[in-house]
Parts: C-alpha cells; sequence; structure tokens
C-alpha cells in the first residue's frame, strides 16, 4: 500500500444497466452530497453489459470525476454480479450502494454515514413514501418485506431499498451470487451485525425504464427458502432436511395403521394399495433423510472460510479502551471493521 | 442456404435486460483480470498460431497443410502453424512429417494419447500455440483460406473471439433441416443464434480458452461458454472453399448425442445458480398435481363411501407428492453446493476498468 494515496473513507457503489441519461446527474448528485464533508470518498460505477451508451458516459466524465472508478463488465451479469464487483473493487471503510436510476436520492448518503458511525454495521434506507406504481411495484414489494422480515428475521420495513450503508469489512466478506442482491442484509444479519433504518427519499423514475416485472415471485420464493436453510440453518442442516421428511413419515404410519387394519379385519381383501402406500411414504423419508446426511457431509467438505466469513461477528473490548468494537473474525484472525491499526488488524 | 435470415451480428449483441426478475444466467467461471488488449503473449510471439484440428475420418490433413502453406507464404503473415491429431488420426502425423521435410517448413505436431474428440482436439492445439492470436481450421477444405486474414482481423478489432459462417453454402435439403433444427437448439440452450453451426473456422485469443470451463463434445461450445465468460463474441462472413465436400449424414446416434449435450449445456448455462427454481417448480407441480388427485380420493371416500384400498389412484397420488417432495429437495441441496462454493465462483469478468489505478504501478 505504500507509496498510494490513502484508501478512501467511503465507497458508494452503483450498480448500472442502460442508465446513460441518469449517469452524469448521479455523479454530480453524490459529487455534491459528499464534497461538502471533506472525506475521502470514491464512486464506484459498475456498467453491468449496457446495450446504451452507459460506459461510453462513464469514461468521459472519468476526468471531470477524480474520485470516479468505472468498471465495465464482460456482458449483462445481473445486478447481483454488478454490485459485487463494485463491492470488491471499494477500500471504503463505509460502503454505500444505492440504484443508477436516481429513484434514490445521494443527498440522504451523509444521514446514512452518519449511522454507521455511531456503531450500525448495516444502515439501510427506508422509502416511506414510495413513487412507484401501487399494484406491480409496491403490493409485491410489501408482501416481500413482510415475508422477508418473517423468515429471514430481519427488523428492517424495507428491504428493497437499494441505497445502503455498511462497513466496508463486512459487506466485502460476504458471499453474494445468483440474485442475492436482495438479501444482502439477512446474510450480514447472520454473524449479528446491529441493522438500523434510516428514512430516505425516494422520486419517480425520471430516465429509462423499470427493470422489475411481477413475475419474479416465484423465484423470490425459492430464493428465499434457500435464504433460510443458509441463514437458520447452516450448522444444522440434517434438522434442515428432516422437516421434509415429515409429512411422508407421518402419512406413511398412517398407511401401516391402515395396512394392519386391512390386514386383521375379516374377509380377504387386497393388501397391494395399503402395502404400495406405506412403501412409497417410508421410501421417501429414508431418501430425504440421505440427502440431509450428504448435506451435512458437503458442509464439511466444503471451503474453511464458508465457516468464517459472514458468520462470525464479535465485539471486542480492549483493557482500558472506552466502548467496545465490531471486529470480524475471518481464517481466524480479527479484523477490525473501522480501517483503522490495531492488534490484529488486516496487515 | 444455410443461413436464413442473415445478418452477422456485428458485434456481442446485448440481450434484453435479465434484472434480477430473470434468471441470472450464471456461468462456472471464475473471476478473472481484465485481458489486456494485445494479449498476454510475449511480444516475440508470431502474429497468429493457425491451428487445424483432425478428429475426423474423412479428413484430409495432407491437402489442407499444402495449401495452408502456399497462401501463408503468398500473404507474408508472421504466423506458425500447429496441426493437432485426434489419437485415432495419429498415422497421419508421420504423413503429415515426411510432407514437411520436403516442402522445408514442419509444422507443430500434436497428437492426442487417446481418442478425445474434436473439442479435446482443438484445446490441445491451442495450448500448443505461441501465437498472439490463433484461428481454427478444419484438417479438410472448408472454407476459401482467405477466412485466416477475416478472422484475424476482427481479432485485431477487439473482439475476444471470432465464429465464421459460411455466406454461400451448398447443402442437402437434408442437412438443411437438420442443420436448421440444431441452430434453434443452439439458440435456445445459449440465447445466442450462430449463423453457421459446422463451420469449423473460429478465432480467438488464446487467453480465452484458458478461462472459459472445459465442457462440451463440439466446437461450438467454446464461442457459447466464451460469451458466458463474459467474452465478446463476434460472427464473421467467410467464402465456401471451392473443392468443399458436401456435408455427410451422421448415424442417429450422432444427432442424440448431440442434441443431450445441448441439453445439458442448456440447463448448465440457465440454471447452475438456482438449481432450487427448476427444481423447486417441478416439484411443486408434481406436488400440487398428486395432492388434488389425492384430495378427490378423500372426498369420495368420504362423502361417496368409496373405499381406498382398492384404488390404485391413490398409489399414483402418493407417487405424485412423494416424488415432488424429494425433487425440492434435491434442489435444495444444489443450493447448498452452490452457495458451499460461492466465494471462489465470482461469476463476472471485468473488460475495462477507468479511474485512478492502485496496485503498484501506480
Amino acid at each position: 500500500m505504500s507509496g498510494l494515496e490513502p484508501a478512501p473513507e467511503v465507497s458508494v457503489v452503483v450498480p448500472v444497466y442502460n442508465e446513460c441519461e441518469s449517469i452524469p446527474h448521479l455523479l454530480e448528485q453524490v459529487a455534491a452530497a459528499l464534497r461538502p464533508l471533506g472525506r475521502r470518498f470514491e464512486i464506484i460505477l459498475v456498467d453491468d453489459g449496457s446495450s446504451d451508451a452507459s460506459w461510453q458516459v462513464i469514461r468521459g466524465l472519468t476526468p471531470r470525476f477524480p474520485e470516479l472508478i468505472g468498471l465495465s463488465l464482460g456482458r449483462n451479469y445481473g445486478q447481483t454480479a454488478g454490485l459485487m464487483a463494485g463491492i470488491h473493487e471499494s477500500r471504503g471503510a463505509i460502503v454505500v450502494t444505492m440504484d443508477g436510476d436516481l429513484q434514490n436520492d445521494p443527498a440522504d448518503i451523509p444521514r446514512l454515514m452518519a449511522k454507521v458511525e455511531e456503531g450500525f454495521e448495516v444502515v439501510s434506507g427506508w422509502r416511506r413514501r414510495r413513487q412507484d406504481k401501487w399494484l406491480s411495484r409496491r403490493l409485491p414489494s410489501l408482501i416481500a418485506n413482510a415475508l422477508i422480515k418473517r423468515v429471514a428475521r430481519v427488523p428492517i420495513h424495507d428491504q428493497g431499498c437499494a441505497l445502503k450503508a455498511y462497513r466496508g469489512e463486512l459487506v466485502r466478506s460476504i458471499a453474494l451470487y445468483s440474485d442475492f442482491h436482495r438479501f444482502v442484509v439477512p446474510l450480514t444479519q447472520m454473524g449479528g451485525s446491529r441493522v438500523a433504518e434510516v428514512e430516505t427519499h425516494h422520486r419517480a423514475r425520471e430516465f429509462g425504464q423499470s427493470k422489475y416485472g411481477i413475475s419474479r415471485t416465484f423465484k423470490v420464493m425459492a430464493d428465499l427458502v434457500t435464504l433460510v436453510m443458509i441463514t437458520r440453518f447452516p450448522d444444522r442442516l440434517l434438522p434442515w432436511f428432516l422437516r421434509f421428511a415429515v409429512l411422508p413419515m407421518g402419512l406413511g404410519a398412517v398407511a401401516a395403521a391402515w395396512t394392519l387394519a386391512v390386514m386383521l379385519a375379516p374377509g380377504s381383501r387386497s393388501l397391494m394399495v395399503p402395502i404400495g402406500s406405506t412403501v412409497l411414504l417410508f421410501q421417501t423419508s429414508v431418501a430425504i433423510v440421505a440427502f440431509g446426511l450428504v448435506a451435512e457431509r458437503m458442509r464439511h467438505l466444503a471451503p474453511a472460510h464458508w465457516r468464517t466469513a459472514e458468520r462470525w461477528m464479535a465485539r471486542i473490548s480492549e483493557p482500558g479502551g472506552q466502548g467496545s468494537q465490531a471486529v470480524l473474525i475471518r481464517d481466524g484472525e480479527v479484523v477490525r471493521m473501522d480501517g483503522e491499526a490495531g492488534p490484529g488488524a488486516q496487515a | 442456404m444455410g443461413r436464413g435470415d442473415a445478418e452477422a451480428s456485428p458485434e456481442t449483441e446485448p440481450k434484453e435486460r435479465r434484472s434480477s426478475a430473470v434468471d441470472t444466467l450464471g456461468s462456472e467461471g471464475t473471476r478473472t483480470a481484465a485481458v489486456p488488449p494485445t494479449g498476454n503473449r510475449p511480444a516475440g510471439a508470431p502474429r497468429v498460431s493457425v491451428v487445424v484440428f483432425c478428429s475426423r475420418n474423412e479428413d484430409r490433413p495432407l491437402e489442407v497443410l499444402t495449401e495452408l502453406r502456399r497462401w501463408l507464404a503468398a500473404s507474408g503473415l508472421d504466423h506458425e502453424v500447429v496441426i493437432a491429431f485426434d489419437a485415432d488420426r495419429a498415422a497421419f502425423a508421420g504423413l503429415v512429417e515426411r510432407q514437411a521435410e520436403g516442402a522445408g517448413s514442419r509444422p507443430r505436431l500434436v497428437v492426442l494419447s487417446a481418442r478425445q474428440g474434436q473439442l479435446a482436439t482443438i484445446r490441445a492445439g491451442v495450448a500448443a500455440s505461441t501465437g498472439r492470436f490463433v484461428v481454427t481450421l478444419p484438417a479438410f477444405p472448408q472454407v476459401d483460406l482467405s477466412a485466416i486474414g477475416s478472422v484475424l482481423e476482427r481479432l485485431e478489432q477487439g473482439a475476444d473471439y471470432v465464429v465464421g459462417y459460411r455466406a454461400s453454402r451448398r447443402v442437402s435439403a437434408f442437412n438443411w433441416l437438420v442443420s436448421g433444427l440444431f441452430r434453434r437448439m443452439v439458440r435456445l440452450a445459449s440465447g445466442r443464434d450462430f449463423g453457421d453451426i459446422a463451420c469449423g473456422a473460429h478465432g480467438m485469443r488464446p487467453e480465452v480458452l484458458k478461462a472459459i470451463p472445459v465442457y462440451g463434445d463440439h466446437q461450438l461450445f467454446l464461442p457459447i461458454l466464451a460469451e458466458r465468460e463474459g467474452f465478446s463474441v463476434v460472427e464473421t462472413p467467410l467464402e465456401e472453399h471451392k473443392t468443399a465436400p458436401p456435408l455427410r449424414v451422421f448415424s442417429p446416434g450422432i444427432y442424440l448425442a448431440r442434441a443431450l449435450s445441448l441439453f445439458t449445456l442448456a440447463f448448465l448455462i440457465r440454471f447452475t445458480q438456482k438449481p432450487l427454481r427448476p427444481f423447486g417448480a417441478l416439484g411443486a407441480v408434481l406436488f400440487v398435481v398428486g395432492s388434488l388427485v389425492a384430495v378427490v380420493l378423500a372426498w369420495q371416500r368420504v362423502f361417496q363411501g368409496r373405499g381406498l384400498a382398492d384404488r390404485p389412484m391413490l398409489l399414483l397420488a402418493l407417487l405424485l407428492i412423494t416424488t415432488g417432495i424429494q425433487v425440492i429437495v434435491l434442489g435444495l441441496l444444489g443450493e447448498l453446493l452452490i452457495y458451499l462454493h460461492s466465494r471462489d465462483q465470482m461469476q463476472y469478468r471485468v473488460r475495462e476498468r477507468t479511474g485512478v489505478t492502485r496496485d503498484g504501478s501506480g
């Protein structure tokens, strides 16, 4: 790191897809919000394989904004990969993520940062007054929020708000893939992060097309089931799989009793269907138990960092120091999240 | 003929937004640094490696090499020639060497030690090449050799992978039908339409091949996988060779094998990142249908007094329900596998970066 400019204090990560009209406004507004604070910051724009001139716009603006870092992805990978690329590139002690469509107001960023510095590891925006169509956007989002809140046990109102701020080390340590950008907060929660909410402004879309639809319901549901598995049962995979065996096992017991009843009843009746049902249901239960055992084995064979990264967060109070400090425990080492050097801090 | 709606997409056509609503068509690759535009081979490397691959019975490598030698000499290109043989074509290697002695310039020979098919032969040939760009050619007269120039031009313009298509191609009705069908299947599997799925003249930066997973049994898998990896894949029109042999009719087994491998590819491309989506959907359908049948049976048992013990329909209902549950659980197992290894597969590739540089060079 020697000889280079010091790492920025704040990284603003914005994945963009076909937003060439918004980008200049976005940069202006982010810069206008952050420059008065007098903090070192960087803006990372990730062009997720746009088909319009987004990347040319970003390149053209680079000389005007010394804080700007542009990444161009090889193709359109989807929002999660765009977010992840930006987060990996970031170096700030605080990482702020937002959408590139200007529906988030960059003027809210300082308030989110302040909340992080108050001691929260994750601060989520809350679009209390959303400027979207009710049926196609707000209703699905209400349902999704209620579901995520209940299922993933994350106490925030607006899971879908892209404007969020994190402790850099924390968000850089979580594994995001596929469509998990919705679940960053639940994933950070696994390790016990403290989450706060800040009300943010929400503006109607000025440029471009909305990129969501109502069709994603099933996919979100499937993803939620996965999320429950990896956040709530990471160490108890066999019990998790056994849940799916409850129904066949229960029905199997009923079928077995039924078989017995038919056998003991006077008169000769065919046992084909009762016995067949019993066998079928017990076979399924056995198969699911076997799947659960395979899952446990897979977890033991998984790379070691899986067990440490997002799942271990702790607070350390130094003797003689005041208050406690949030740290990550990663690969057997303490990683501080405030960017300061200290015992066990990152090299 | 072989190319119905024949506009070559000049650039990698950006597809419609795959928003978070739609599947993120995941790929299996690793996150790699941006490939430098000039390739990563040393400055003294030849400008182009022509890799001739020979894996089929009817290949005529001697004829192709003779013509290639003449064409390359006339073109004045800074080049090298590599010829790769599948194991059962190894006998040709000796012939090629003997021929080379007379001609004075010897190509690099690569002979696979076990029969591994066309794609492995190509991979071996490219791995053995040293040029900054690679152009592959089949070992029979398929395209006019001016193809080398056209493909090279596209690569030097910045494409990572170039797929040739024969603009004027003579094919029989049967082959037109079959290749049309396969072309459609390729489009379904990969989301990308290739005008000529059988053209062996491809061009690439050699590092592309290192970055894409080893998968498949057909040359066309390379551009499909390269595009999934985030490389720019373009098509370019080529002239068919004047003495190109007519496309032969293969045995049904070969067509079936190819269709199956395309199906696997489609599955891998579309669902690798999210196995619970297809498995969950299938399992849910089976479970719901089974439950509906069970409800009907229960209704008839309770209200119409029809006993269940002599109704095989109950077995069907239970079979559907139990299969549904098992399919869903299998999907979950798949999700777990992806999650446990998600950190090793950050599935994006950064093509270009602007702004302050950081790493040492400052």
